[in-house]
């Protein structure tokens, strides 16, 4: 199967590079030179200045699908993979470089968000259309911004109070029963002080059932999010901003006659409850000196109040976490502006209690001091090397090299090269949480638990390093963009989730080997003025030592392959078509099945929209046009209290076909 | 699977054809306009069939057209840009036409704050 791919792949090369090089024999003249301003700004575009490979996802890009949060938002972006976690709760949770969301960094305009316990319901906590841009970079990020961040950072930068929209609503409604109202307004107090106000709320009010297997496919109730943001510029450059943001999410479901919050204890039908709530704050002040722009000061500070109860049927799993985070950055120049340094300081603290059958507290402190320099050495040469030295309470000193480079021989080519290494407490419950729809007995093969380390089990350590190449091009005179990347994370310590018997979880520290390696070649291309192609392949390995034995992590996809169309229609309809081929996963053995691999399946959205006068806007779309499901998501959905039940062995699809509609408004 | 490997190798083809063509010509034109609105909608109002790559630039008041001779003639696209309200060296746009510009569009009295 793969071979088969990557013969069409690099039939697909050859034959546009041949085209390519029929193109530049024909005569040109000299002042095709000054036609390479580029008049049409992409709505995703890899940004070849940056020496680390950073994606540049716009708004626009999100007005492509029906986007309704950050855990939706990756439709139209092949680097980012969503799946159901399980089959009760609704929670999407996303893969970059085939490794799970937790080793991922997401950062709310650079502070870190969604850490510990928000791991992945915390993607649903940012509404989609509260984002203006988002970054994505893959790889371990900058040492500014911590050592977790394995796999990739994520910055999210959200619609800032001194926009000139005054104004912005949207509403949203889809044919599964889900309804969603979001709403911001700014006001720019005086000339230096402006504020904004963020809201959303989503209500699935309609029972469903389309897989038939007798229970509610996405959870019922509704999700709050409410956000108040101030920026204030001061005098002498100095620029301040503080933030809050407070979400509920109130959730049941389960089995299709059960009543929310009936007795579980009786045994009558299975039921799903999850209350959520959780308040951020952040503060960050920071001056750019005007006189000299290299240099500039800045502090960051955030507080995290997160609690959270859930039950599923018989299960209980209650967790509460208090976060605060400092952050002091200084830079400066060491001779030239080509050599740039960044330095300064960072604390930490995490108080995460938990109860899951037995309390578990743990409270981490880590106080680190971090350096990076920015070399410029030529056009074609840069890098970015970063060390941090940190101290954690429970694990001690540990160091955070980091280093990428980039090579840019001429404007068409650009290289990158990373290779960093991370470190991260695994938050094992909650991340696993998906597996508490099951009645699989957890196991926890620990050392020994102690206060300072509740699970008795050592934090994940791993090696990530990357190699990239972009290539832009002009085919036709139309632009055309190609890049292959390869990534390879390699874990010398990881706690294994081994759920390779039915009926049992299995938590233990990594005995041998674990490595994740991703293939991505990608190609965009405007294939007809104001309509864009965009082709990607992605090849996944990511296998674990378990103690039965060297296996392929369950339910990654080896292939993948997306291909997306964009029209746009001389009076400015949005055409939007998506096609997602997902390659078969391997699935455990579950009661009375054996262990199998999954059969591919592709997925198909559509999306038509039309703006009037940049004030309103209206778009309708299919998602799953297919209507592809995972027939018997769950295993023994008529005896759900029996030990074989479980909701967690997904691989596809649970919802059908569903049709939207939404309005978006603008005032400015 | 198969039809969208299928898909892939359309596509592929129809690059290649494309590319392969010869039947290509380029002509510098002059066309007056002011700022960055009037870039868009030049350049906007050229993408006609036939029409590969439209650049204009304001600072030299010139536009690079790149089209396929054999589909388009320079006289349609120089029709098409008076229709959207702006001069070129060989035909003067209506004045209905150019009283639809936007105020800070209106090349003919005054030029844009840059």
């Amino acid at each position: 199967m793969f071979s088969k791919v990557a013969l069409i792949f690099s039939c697909l090369f050859l034959w546009t590079s041949s085209a390519w090089a029929q193109q530049d024999s024909m005569p040109r003249t000299k002042t095709l030179k000054d036609v390479r301003v580029r008049h049409k700004e992409t709505t995703t575009k890899i940004d070849s200045k940056s020496i680390q490979q950073v994606e540049l996802i716009s708004g626009k890009e999100l007005l492509k699908a029906a986007c309704c949060n950050l855990s939706e938002s990756f439709e139209t972006t092949p680097s980012i993979d969503v799946s159901f976690t399980d089959a009760v709760s609704g929670y999407k949770q996303i893969q970059l470089l085939g490794l799970a969301s937790a080793n991922t960094l997401i950062t709310r305009e650079n502070i870190p968000d969604n850490r510990g316990l928000a791991a992945i319901t915390g993607l649903s906590l940012t509404p989609g259309t509260w984002i203006s841009s988002m970054q994505l970079s893959k790889g371990t990020g900058s040492v500014v911004n911590g050592f977790e961040s394995l796999a990739g950072q994520l910055n999210v930068e959200w619609k800032k109070p001194f926009d000139n929209n005054r104004f912005y609503f949207n509403a949203y409604q889809n044919s599964q029963g889900r309804s969603e109202v979001n709403a911001i307004w700014a006001k720019k107090v005086t000339k230096k002080i402006s504020t904004n106000l963020l809201a959303h709320y989503k209500n699935q009010w309609a029972k469903m059932d389309q897989n038939k297997d007798g229970f509610i496919d996405q959870p019922l109730g509704d999700q709050w999010v409410l956000s108040n943001r101030w920026i204030i510029f001061l005098q002498r450059d100095w620029e301040v901003q503080v933030g809050a943001k407070f979400s509920k999410i109130d959730n049941w479901g389960g089995q299709l006659n059960y009543e929310k919050g009936e007795d579980q204890s009786n045994r009558l039908h299975w039921g799903y409850l999850s209350n959520l709530q959780r308040a951020d704050y952040w503060m960050k002040i920071g001056k750019v000196f005007a006189a000299t722009p290299w240099k500039s000061i800045g502090i960051q500070m955030s507080y995290v109040q997160h609690d959270e109860k859930n039950s599923f049927g018989l299960t209980a799993y209650s967790a509460s976490q208090k976060s605060n985070y400092v952050n002091f950055i200084y830079q400066t120049k060491f001779k030239t502006t080509d050599q740039v340094v960044r330095m300064g300081m960072s604390w930490q603290q995490d108080i995460i209690n938990e109860t899951f059958y037995q309390a578990f507290q743990r409270n981490e402190k880590v106080l680190g001091v971090f350096s990076e320099a920015t070399l410029v050495f030529s056009n074609a040469w840069s890098l970015v090397a970063g060390m941090r030295l940190d101290h954690h309470a429970n694990y001690g000193f540990f160091t955070t090299p980091r280093l990428h480079v980039r090579y840019a021989p001429n404007p068409s080519n650009t290289f990158r090269f990373s290779l960093g290494k991370a470190l991260r407490t695994a938050s094992l419950l909650s991340e696993q949480k998906a597996y508490m729809a099951s009645n699989r007995s957890w196991i926890l093969h620990n050392d020994a638990q102690t206060s300072a380390n509740p699970y008795g089990l050592r934090p994940e350590v791993a090696w990530n390093t990357g190699l990239n190449w972009n290539k832009k091009m002009e085919w036709d005179y139309r632009p055309a963009a190609l890049s292959i990347e390869c990534y390879k994370s390699i874990f010398t310590q990881q706690v294994v989730v081994d759920i390779e018997q039915y009926n049992e979880v299995h938590l233990y520290n990594l005995q041998g080997q674990s490595s994740a390696t991703a293939l991505q070649v990608q190609l965009d291309y405007e294939l007809a003025h104001h309509l864009d192609l965009r082709l990607a392949y992605k090849y996944y390995d990511v296998r674990i030592d378990y103690q039965s034995g060297t296996k392929q992590k369950p339910f990654i996809p080896s292939n993948r392959m997306f291909v997306n169309v964009a029209y746009q229609t001389r009076n400015k309809i949005k055409l939007d078509a998506t096609w997602n081929w997902v390659g078969s996963k391997r699935v455990p053995i579950a009661y009375q099945s054996a262990a199998y691999l999954s059969p591919a399946f592709a997925q198909v959205a559509f999306q038509i929209s039309k703006e009037y006068q940049k004030k309103y806007e209206w778009y309708l779309g299919v998602e799953n046009a297919l209507n592809y499901m995972q027939t018997s998501a769950i295993i023994l959905p008529q005896s759900p209290f029996d030990p074989g039940f479980d909701a967690a062995m997904i691989w596809g699809p649970l919802m059908g076909r569903s049709v939207y509609a939404g309005v978006r408004l603008q005032i400015k | 699977m198969k039809k969208g490997l299928l898909l892939c190798c359309f596509l592929v083809s129809t690059l290649y054809v494309l590319a392969l063509q010869t039947d290509i010509k380029q002509d510098t034109i002059g066309v007056r306009g002011n700022c960055s609105m009037c870039k868009e909608r030049i350049e906007e109002a050229c993408y006609v069939p036939g029409v590969k790559k439209a650049t204009w630039n304001a600072r030299n008041q010139t536009l690079v057209v790149i089209y396929k001779p054999s589909k388009v003639s320079l006289q349609k696209i120089v029709a098409q840009i008076a229709l959207a309200g702006h001069d070129s060296d060989s035909l003067k746009a209506s004045d209905a036409s150019y009283k639809k510009l936007p105020d800070c569009c209106t090349y003919r009295s005054k030029s844009c704050p840059k």
